[in-house]
């Protein structure tokens, strides 16, 4: 064979794996549809207000992790306990503070030593002080020496924190998103109607509409990755996961039986999901699709590119420590190797074909259809797809959405796939690589 | 080959394309259109909440209303029910003749027949309102009794709900039986609606759950008397207390507070502090603090030393809301070689020293 011939085989067998990939997309968007679809016709009364005074709903502590005093981390404790809830504490662990800046944090909570028990049945790091408010608020701040092993300093600084925890409950909050103060009351839902299947909660919606190509790029991804990561995984058994700007709520002895946090908060839940498959029963996590918190639009392109790359390196960082999950890669059974192919693979593959074919096509090596075929399969796939998601997102919604707004993703889902989408697979194959 | 390709990928992609401008073209419709109801609602719902206000303070006349009911009843159904929990009474007698006179009443009867559930839970959600009063019940008929036994969880709860608002001591007794069987979060919803009733239902309903055989409906019940925190007379408390079953030990420990107790109770929950439950000692520390009996002294001690942290912490609570003799308890121990245990009764201590002299 010559080397023309090569070239337009290679070009066209790529061109046709990428379209079998957009029509698999496809699908699985119109799953995500169909189970948003039947979520918001499941429920559709308001129980908050009975929720937020009723002594049967069991206790949460919402626990999180910060590594200094800065005025986000102590607006995000802050948020977390203005959070509307009957019974709930915030379990804070300080890891590796210095002293200055545990001043910081005893000035602003009026922090007092505390006897409160600390220890636990997990593996986790060494708290030398334990502090509570003064105030009326419930909290407990546990500063910590960061632990030796760097592959196991995530893992047990959040196992101090649900050491310590006194709640049935746990709940975990991204400090990124925006999330609204009745969250925990709509969470918990799920968990109060199944309290013996359902080991985990997971909410959130995209972001409301904001101005500016980024944000509409934003927009869009989110709407992607609602529809499949978030209501087609949650409709197939075992295979949601939290995706960036969800919250969550995790049942203390589910994380105490699977021997407490793997990893970080994605690994937990990749692991608690294992261990539901494995365990062969009806267990399993429930999704929210309600805008109990999202990721605020991004203002700057390089906000989305970090957003990017957050989400990217979360995911390959799982998939590197898929040891000390159970199940390993097929805990979300096909879902992690699907998520693997779709944001490493595919964009690797997409990007290979893009540019085989403008040099073979500058250098006169293939026929100019070979090249509209990698355009249409690429390009042309790519914004068939984005247009999907927007009219299946309006589709699943019962109550109407802002015309104004829908105009605006229409237009970015053709928009995102001249440009942005192929500097956004560079993105998703530099975070890829990152964690390899 | 690559034409052949090309062109059938082409025309395919071309196809999806012109089938996604045409859903395009209907959703952008359909998001008009609801923006366009939305608009109408936010500019009526002041009005016709302004003339139901003015309707419910005994003006008869009834034009605007009218007018708002012939421009778009749904918005006038959802002002109308706005009121609910708001208004009782003669008022509430007044509103659902409202419903009634103008057929807004048949219009929900009719939508509560439909196979949408939506539309059905919607219906029965407004049924329920307006079956407190008695002409309504009639134009009702036996739909809400029907909805009891309806496929959806929401239609059959609305159904429940209603039969709260209307329904005889029977039916109600009838409601808390079913209620007992239901999932945690129906039951968390039917205990704040069925609180109203907690004392007729302690005379027969409740007393028949707590001596079940079946387990989780004791279980339920004890929530639910818990859960309404009122003081309800109920004998032999300490057979619950005893029970093999260690939530309902905790659960009836809990209740304990609420009840008028007999020797043998404070009997039964001295036992369970020295027993080897931690989590149903914690429980009985608690009582023994609110309760301030001084019999739990050396039990609380023993607590105390326990070397578990929650039951330390609960029981020195407990010697806490005992001046003199708790607080002497808890100075003593305040030099126990446990760190523990001196941590917790030094805090306990501490705290109530605090409390006494603000």
């Amino acid at each position: 064979m010559m080397l023309p011939d090569v070239l337009t085989f290679v070009l066209d067998a790529a061109s046709a794996l990428l379209l079998l990939a957009g029509v698999a997309a496809v699908l699985v968007l119109w799953k995500g549809c169909g189970v948003l679809r039947r979520l918001a016709r499941s429920n559709t009364r308001d129980d908050v207000p009975i929720l937020l005074k009723s002594p049967r709903v069991p206790a949460v502590s919402a626990i999180a992790v910060a590594r200094d005093a800065s005025a986000q981390s102590r607006a995000f404790a802050h948020k977390l306990l203005e959070l509307h809830f009957g019974h709930h504490e915030l379990v804070l662990v300080l890891e590796g503070v210095s002293a200055d800046e545990m001043a910081v944090w005893i000035a602003e909570f009026h922090l007092v030593p505390t006897h409160r028990s600390t220890t636990g049945e997990l593996s986790a790091e060494t708290v030398t002080a334990a502090y509570e408010s003064t105030d009326p608020l419930s909290m407990l701040v546990l500063q910590t020496e960061p632990s030796l092993k760097p592959l196991t300093r995530e893992a047990d600084a959040w196992n101090t924190a649900v050491n310590a925890a006194t709640s049935p409950v746990i709940a975990i909050f991204d400090p990124e998103t925006e999330f609204a103060p009745e969250s925990l009351l709509r969470l918990i839902r799920p968990m109060l109607d199944e309290p013996e299947l359902v080991f985990a909660v997971c909410g959130t919606a995209p972001a409301p509409p904001a101005a500016g190509l980024s944000a509409s790029y934003s927009d869009i991804e989110a709407t992607r990755t609602w529809l499949v990561r978030c209501a087609a995984f949650a409709g197939l058994k075992n295979m949601l996961a939290p995706v960036p700007g969800s919250s969550i709520l995790v049942r203390r002895d589910a994380i105490l039986a699977a021997g407490g946090f793997p990893g970080g908060p994605l690994e937990l839940f990749l692991h608690l999901q294992g261990r539901a498959r494995r365990s062969g029963k009806p267990y399993r996590a429930e999704f929210v699709p309600e805008p109990v918190s999202f990721l605020p639009a991004p203002r700057t392109m390089g906000e989305l590119r970090r957003r990017n790359l957050r989400d990217q390196r979360a995911i390959f960082r799982a998939l590197g420590r898929s040891g000390a999950i159970m199940g390993g890669r097929f805990s979300l059974g096909w879902g992690l190797p699907a998520l693997s192919l779709y944001r490493f693979w595919l964009p690797l593959l997409e990007t290979a074909a893009i540019v085989a074919a403008i040099a073979a096509l500058a250098t006169g090596k293939i026929a100019a259809e070979v090249g509209l075929l990698v355009l249409l399969s690429t390009v042309g796939v790519g914004i068939l797809v984005s247009m999907t998601s927007v009219i299946l997102r309006e589709l699943a919604d019962f109550h109407g959405s802002d015309s104004a707004r829908l105009t605006r993703l229409f237009w970015t889902a053709i928009l995102e796939n001249l440009g942005y989408r192929q500097i956004r697979n560079l993105w998703l194959i530099s975070g890829a690589l990152a964690r390899r | 080959m690559t034409h052949f390709e090309f062109m059938v990928v082409a025309v395919l992609l071309g196809g999806y394309a012109i089938w996604n401008f045409g859903m395009f073209a209907v959703i952008l419709m359909r998001s008009l259109k609801w923006r366009k109801q939305a608009r109408l609602r936010a500019a009526l719902e002041p009005l016709i909440r302004q003339e139901l206000v003015g309707y419910l303070a005994g003006s008869d006349d009834l034009a605007k209303l009218k007018e708002y009911l012939h421009k778009s009843r749904r918005d006038v159904a959802d002002a109308l029910m706005s009121f609910r929990g708001t208004v009782a009474g003669g008022a509430r007698d007044r509103l659902c003749e409202f419903t009634i006179e103008h057929a807004l009443i048949h219009d929900w009867c009719a939508d509560a027949k439909s196979k949408d559930p939506v539309r059905r839970r919607a219906a029965f959600a407004r049924l329920a309102f307006v079956c407190a009063y008695e002409p309504c019940r009639r134009v009702a008929g036996d739909l809400l009794e029907k909805a009891l036994n309806d496929a959806d969880g929401e239609v059959r709860f609305f159904a429940w709900r209603a039969l709260v608002q209307s329904g005889t001591i029977e039916e109600i007794e009838q409601l808390y039986d079913a209620a007992l069987g239901q999932s945690l979060l129906i039951r968390i919803l039917l205990t704040e609606e069925l609180r109203r009733f907690a004392v007729p239902l302690c005379e027969r309903a409740v007393m028949k759950a707590l001596a079940s055989e079946d387990k989780e409906r004791v279980l339920a019940a004890l929530e639910m008397l818990v859960a309404w925190e009122r003081a309800v007379p109920v004998p032999d408390l300490y057979r619950l207390i005893e029970s093999s079953d260690r939530r309902i030990r905790i659960q009836a420990l809990r209740l304990a507070p609420l009840v008028p107790l007999e020797s043998p109770d404070v009997g039964a929950i001295l036992a369970v502090l020295v027993g080897d439950d931690a989590e149903a000692a914690t429980a009985a520390a608690t009582v023994a603090g609110r309760l301030q009996l001084e019999e739990s002294l050396a039990g609380l001690a023993r607590c105390l030393r326990s070397g578990q942290a929650g039951l330390a912490r609960a029981a020195a609570e407990a010697l806490a809301q005992m001046p003199d003799k708790g607080w002497l308890t808890l100075d003593e121990l305040s030099a126990s070689p446990n760190p523990l245990t001196a941590g917790a009764a030094f805090a306990a201590l501490d705290r109530a020293r605090r409390k006494a002299s603000v």
